[in-house]
């Protein structure tokens, strides 16, 4: 059973339950068969969790896998912006060029 | 770095020996003129190539502002599953039903796969910001500021010392370039980066579509629980009336405020409730499906925009309106949760 249909199974099995429960609790002989209905009721919810929580398992590593590719796209997407920054750098190179040739023209 | 034709390095070389050499070196006429004719080939390219740069430009930040705008509401719709699993949990312990630890511990190991999954939404939301950063308008408006800069002093170094190029002037072309030159720089580097950050959010679908099932059951279980435990306490006659009769009520400035007690107030209420369980129930589904269409459509604007497709207009617009269309749809969720508080 794939964990999808296990998911399904837990479900269908607690809706099952929830539905039969006014029934039950009306046959039940005392408080202990109550509790008892109660318990089950319980129960079948906790592996409808458990059934979710085997679905997220599942995922485990794509989600470790997910965790390095970004930060890997970080990594390079600051590389990249460091690239612009450096256009920057280089427009202010040229400025200093001009402002020399300035200068020095000064001096003929 | 090199930029086109151009080595920024030859510049400040050649600043270094004009600040070296003094004036004897700016007697190299054809040294200045080699360098200005260099930068205007490299500005008038950049020119040329401006105004397709520019529009590619504004759709790129818009892709990323939506790209962050729809991780953030994704991030969003994972910390809300988080506390309906948490809540189920409590709610499924609510008396007459019995205390189990497993499910409190359940409850707490879905919140934090789920929390898990809200900041991998929240990372893919910094990868668009960061996106986002490398077509900032603030870029060119700085590169204008160097160029007005630069401008200034190249109008002191007009004749005799600037030579015009084939009887061109340079001044206005430098003016137009250097905000062109980042722009295409800008361009490049993120059409450089794009694709990188599509193939993460095909994994982040892909991860979606995997465990679309057990959202839409958590947040299944979470409004079936809220609905048994409220019509246990309707049941017990422990429920104060107070909104549903004092909707109506209310044009006659009056309200109820009692215990239910009455059988067939307790049955009308049992109803009540039931409707809206049942409304609540398909806003639910329709939150997660909501989810998955704006990150379907987050995709294809994204692969329309690094494949250059026809139409990534209207992919845009697809994904402004999914995404307002998902915000909506959780705003409604949160206010009801609010309202139900």
């Amino acid at each position: 059973m794939t964990p999808d249909e296990g998911l399904k199974a837990a479900r269908a099995a607690l809706e099952t339950y929830d539905n039969a429960k006014p029934a039950l609790l009306g046959s039940a002989a005392d408080d202990a068969d109550k509790l008892q209905i109660e318990q089950v009721r319980s129960d079948l919810f906790a592996a409808r969790q458990t059934a979710q929580i085997k679905i997220f398992n599942a995922s485990q590593q794509a989600i470790d896998d997910f965790g390095k590719a970004a930060a890997a796209a970080l990594e390079e997407i600051r590389k990249s912006q460091a690239g612009i920054n450096e256009i920057k750098a280089t427009l202010s190179a040229l400025t200093q060029v001009v402002k020399a040739v300035v200068q020095a023209a000064s001096l003929l | 770095m090199r930029v086109f034709l151009f080595d920024y390095r030859e510049g400040v070389a050649f600043a270094r020996a004009i600040r070296d050499g003094g004036g004897r070196n700016m007697k190299n006429l054809n040294q200045r003129t080699a360098l200005f004719a260099k930068l205007a080939l490299v500005l008038l390219a950049a020119v040329a190539l401006f105004g397709c740069a520019k529009s590619d430009l504004k759709d790129a930040r818009a892709l990323a502002s939506l790209g962050k705008k729809s991780s953030d509401n994704l991030a969003e719709f994972y910390g809300l599953l988080a506390k309906e699993a948490r809540d189920s949990a409590q709610l499924a312990q609510v008396p007459p039903n019995v205390e189990n630890q497993a499910v409190t511990d359940n409850g707490e190991a879905l919140a934090k796969a789920l929390l898990v999954r809200k900041s991998i939404a929240k990372k893919m939301s910094d990868v668009y910001a960061a996106l986002g950063g490398l077509v900032d308008e603030k870029t060119p408006a700085e590169a204008e500021a160097a160029a007005k800069d630069l401008l200034d002093q190249l109008k002191k170094l007009r004749d005799p010392v600037l030579p015009k190029i084939g009887g061109v002037d340079p001044i206005p072309i430098v003016q137009q370039g250097f905000n062109a030159l980042t722009t295409l720089v800008q361009q490049r580097e993120f059409r450089k980066q794009a694709p990188r950050v599509l193939a993460l959010l095909d994994n982040l679908r892909d991860l979606f579509a995997r465990e679309k099932v057990a959202y839409e059951d958590i947040a299944n279980s979470y409004e079936r629980e809220l609905r048994n435990a409220i019509q246990g306490r309707i049941d017990k006659g422990q429920v104060v009336l107070t909104t549903p009769l004092n909707d109506y009520f209310s044009v006659y400035s009056l309200s109820l405020d009692r215990v239910v007690a009455d059988p067939e107030l307790k049955a009308w209420l049992r109803r009540k409730v039931d409707t809206q369980w049942k409304q609540r129930e398909i806003a639910a589904a329709e939150l997660v499906d909501a989810e998955e269409k704006m990150l379907g459509t987050l995709a294809k604007a994204s692969r329309d925009f690094v494949e250059h497709k026809e139409g990534k207009q209207e992919s845009q617009n697809a994904l402004r309106s999914a995404t307002a269309d998902s915000i909506a749809l959780m705003t409604n969720f949160l206010m009801k949760e609010e309202v139900k508080r």
